[in-house]
């Protein structure tokens, strides 16, 4: 499907991200997420499940396309799936919630974007749920 | 899977794009303008171009 370069770069450019975007846990989010730190008053619970959700399945995406992975332990490749599948639904669903917090705050001016956010976020959890159903009925994801 | 997985890999994209434009001295909510849309719409059409081509 992909050229080795590009199953290279899939690869570290999903983990390296993830695990940047992992930066809140070791310093202030004040300091490494101040873009973020104003949902924290109002959904704490829903902006933690997305900043926490997303890199999880960042970190999990590439080793779903893995076919030799799959082949080879298909046990460890549902595992992977379930998780997935789950970071998934948790940082789509924190996006939901934070949805209405960013209308308040940029509506006005930058709607669209937020809607970007909102379309991005719903395929996203609706797919995620949908590969809970394949794992489920195939044994495979 | 793969349309998921398309869609995740938009906080990749995001970051991509996001780059040249902060270098260029945008500021982080001023770059969403962009890439809140540019991260994963561009990826979906790519994959679905891909899956009507039988690539994958």
């Amino acid at each position: 499907m992909l050229s080795n370069l590009g199953r290279v770069s899939f690869f570290s450019l999903s983990l390296l991200v993830a695990v940047m975007s992992l930066r809140f846990l070791i310093a202030p989010m004040e300091l490494v997420m101040d873009h973020m730190i104003h949902y924290r008053p109002d959904v704490p619970i829903a902006m933690y499940a997305h900043i926490l959700g997303a890199p999880i399945a960042l970190a999990l995406a590439p080793f779903q396309l893995w076919r030799r992975l799959r082949d080879r332990r298909p046990a460890v490749h549902r595992a992977m799936g379930y998780g997935y599948a789950l970071a998934v639904l948790v940082a789509g669903v924190g996006s939901f919630v934070m949805f209405p917090i960013s209308m308040a705050r940029f509506g006005r001016r930058w709607g669209s974007r937020c809607w970007a956010a909102c379309g991005w976020a719903l395929p996203g959890a609706e797919s995620g749920w949908r590969g809970r159903g394949t794992i489920r009925r195939t044994g495979v994801g | 899977m793969i349309r998921s997985v398309a869609l995740t890999f938009g906080a990749v994209m995001l970051r991509v794009y996001m780059t040249p434009l902060m270098a260029s001295g945008w500021s982080v909510p001023e770059t969403y303008q962009i890439t809140a849309w540019a991260s994963w719409v561009p990826n979906l059409i790519v994959v679905e171009w891909w899956f009507r081509r039988g690539r994958v």
